[in-house]
């Protein structure tokens, strides 16, 4: 708690008035500088009483999603269970790293948060320091009350890109696996036998074989995989630089998403987060922009976990920094990756199926890669 | 707006308190005043310094007027005692002391009549205008004190006062006692002094705390009324206990003064 400047100039009227009506003794102001003593303490007290508790921060909107580069705008509003004794004034807002944020306080107690995200990612939490004076507005305190309610989903601008749709050619049916059922001449599984299913299909020789009367059907493989699986692989720490590489993560990873759904496959994104591998299938944008948003926000993972998610995936995405580790680098030559170039480090060796992306690289030879173009 | 009508109504009721000290004076004055001896210099010092009045309040409504200015027209008979000793010295002469008394006496008397309204109500109008709290307590102490004064000492009076030069001398005697007695004497029970003493109490009091009152916040007006309302009867408790034990008033207003001063000072600093 601490004086403010009327304060400062009440505490100097009391000490003047109180030395020169001692001097001349004229009673009625020594009376007049003791009243006004007593009153500043019992408002100091009503201060000192107030705490966080007595406030409550309200959001108009918890949730706000915006492209990079818009200018999102946020309500925000104090309740105060002490409003007639106790007045609050917002007198801050701090936004997480990343975000510039510009406060209108031409209404204290109603602030307009203007947000501009400078990367692609989501961003959590808000941190506001409001003052609180008393009665006689003698005194202040500031406190801070965090809300990590508030979300902003800053989508990557590649999904605002044109990607030229085209199916890709299957010129060399069943050199590579479609990994599910279609349309194929190679087997792929054995099934029941539905009313849907084609009558030509049914699987005969296993049929006379069976002990029941059950009717099996043989299922072809599609030449195309119907899913495409994307792997982010985070193991180093970025500090300072982690905002503008998961940026870039999240525009190539929005990139090859939107590739993949142009060519009428499903995208998985995976990512580790703890110690568990999170996979979110996307079948249209809204469901990648959500699927990139929480990816955004998983975190470095431990070496240990790599080897199951590289397995999983069709594309890695990944940096330079975890390239400077020579079994990772080795497995990664193998495979069609879009590497994040990291400043202070240089990769041990880059495959040839790998892009190097820092935001406006095609990466439409990554995805031909996997599906067989 | 609610800030300057709490503002308006204390500085209102400070002033009439002051007035109503002054009225206790002045009224007092002319029940005790002879008149019929009133010398030629003594209306010139009194007529002059009311048209000066006049001149300054008419014109410092249009253009602001430097203090230093004002002091000057009001206290122009002060820049006549050099060159009036300066002939004392030169002529021997009881002549020109005795005119060197007249003026001073005179300017003494002329000043608590014609200046002692025309400060109250400049003061009135400076807790408007945003003067800083301590130089309005300042003010209110020394302003107040003054017309007590005066009020205190022609109450206890009962002989005649010749002209204005007779004022001006109690005045100087009576300063001079007050001195050597340590403060200014108690008013008594006069009612239009208490009266006034009263409402100058109120009308500071409800300018220091309530004062601050702004349009538009959420604290409620009454809150801090009752706040103040707290503050008053708490320390009309204490001094009605400790007047108990001690009639002491270093003991009893000034020490416990400084000492919640300190309190608070040390309280608002905690880290």
């Amino acid at each position: 708690m601490k004086l403010t400047p009327r304060g400062k100039d009440y505490l100097k009227a009391i000490l003047a008035g109180a030395i020169i009506a001692s001097i001349l003794d004229i009673k009625i102001v020594l009376t007049l500088c003791l009243s006004i003593a007593i009153t500043a303490a019992i408002s100091g007290l009503v201060l000192r009483t107030s705490s966080r508790k007595n406030v409550q921060l309200e959001l108009e909107n918890p949730h706000l999603s915006c492209f990079k580069g818009d200018e999102m705008t946020e309500k925000v509003r104090l309740i105060l269970s002490r409003s007639q004794l106790v007045s609050a004034t917002i007198s801050s807002v701090q936004c997480p790293d990343g975000i510039d944020a510009s406060v209108d306080t031409s209404h204290p107690e109603n602030l307009v948060v203007r947000l501009l995200p400078k990367f692609a990612r989501r961003f959590s939490g808000l941190i506001v320091a409001f003052e609180l004076r008393d009665p006689l507005q003698l005194f202040s305190k500031t406190i801070d009350i965090s809300n990590n309610d508030f979300i902003l989903d800053c989508y990557p601008a590649a999904l605002l890109t044109e990607i030229r749709a085209s199916r890709p050619i299957s010129l060399a049916l069943g050199e590579r696996t479609g990994r599910t059922h279609g349309t194929g001449q190679e087997f792929y599984s054995v099934d029941e036998y539905h009313v849907s299913t084609e009558e030509k299909n049914i699987f005969w020789k296993k049929v006379a074989a069976m002990p029941d009367e059950r009717l099996l059907v043989k299922l072809r493989e599609s030449n195309i995989p119907r899913t495409l699986k994307i792997a982010l692989l985070q193991t180093s720490d970025r500090q300072q630089d982690s905002l503008e590489w998961m940026d870039h993560a999240c525009e190539g990873t929005a990139l090859l998403g939107k590739t993949i759904l142009s060519i009428g496959c499903d995208v998985e994104i995976l990512f580790i987060s703890g110690r568990e591998i999170i996979s979110r299938r996307a079948t249209d944008l809204t469901e990648l922009s959500d699927a990139i948003m929480l990816m955004s926000i998983s975190g470095k993972s431990d070496l240990e976990d790599t080897p199951t998610l590289l397995s999983n995936s069709d594309i890695c995405v990944t940096g330079f920094k975890e390239l400077q580790l020579d079994l990772l680098a080795t497995t990664m030559a193998r495979k069609p990756a879009l590497l994040i170039e990291d400043h202070d480090a240089m990769p041990k060796s880059i495959g040839n199926l790998s892009i190097i992306f820092n935001g406006s690289q095609d990466v439409s030879r990554l995805v031909n890669s996997v599906v067989g173009r | 707006m609610k800030e300057s009508k709490i503002k308006i109504a204390s500085s209102a009721t400070a002033g009439i308190g002051m007035f109503l000290l002054y009225f206790a004076f002045i009224s007092r004055y002319i029940q005790l005043s002879d008149w019929s001896q009133l010398s030629s210099i003594e209306v010139v010092i009194l007529l002059t310094l009311i048209l000066r009045v006049v001149v300054i309040l008419v014109v410092g409504r249009k253009i602001r007027i430097q203090p230093m200015i004002k002091i000057i027209a009001f206290s122009i008979e002060v820049f006549s005692i050099l060159p009036l000793l300066v002939l004392v010295f030169i002529t021997g002469g009881t002549y020109f002391s005795d005119l060197m008394s007249i003026i001073l006496t005179s300017w003494f008397a002329a000043s608590a009549l014609v200046l002692s309204p025309y400060a109250i109500v400049e003061f009135s109008r400076s807790m408007l205008s945003g003067s800083t709290l301590s130089g309005i307590i300042i003010n209110a102490t020394i302003q107040v004190g003054g017309i007590l004064f005066l009020a205190s000492m022609l109450s206890r009076m009962s002989g005649p006062i010749v002209g204005l030069s007779g004022l001006g001398s109690t005045i100087i005697l009576q300063v001079k006692s007050s001195i050597s007695a340590g403060g200014i004497s108690n008013a008594g029970s006069n009612p239009v002094i208490l009266l006034g003493l009263t409402l100058f109490y109120v009308g500071l009091l409800s300018y220091l705390t309530l004062g601050a009152q702004k349009e538009g916040t959420s604290i409620s007006v009454q809150y801090s009324f009752i706040l103040l309302l707290a503050g008053t009867i708490v320390a009309l408790v204490w001094t009605t206990v400790a007047l108990q034990v001690t009639l002491d008033v270093l003991l009893v207003l000034t020490a416990p003064t400084f000492f919640l001063l300190a309190a608070i000072w040390g309280t608002a600093h905690e880290k």
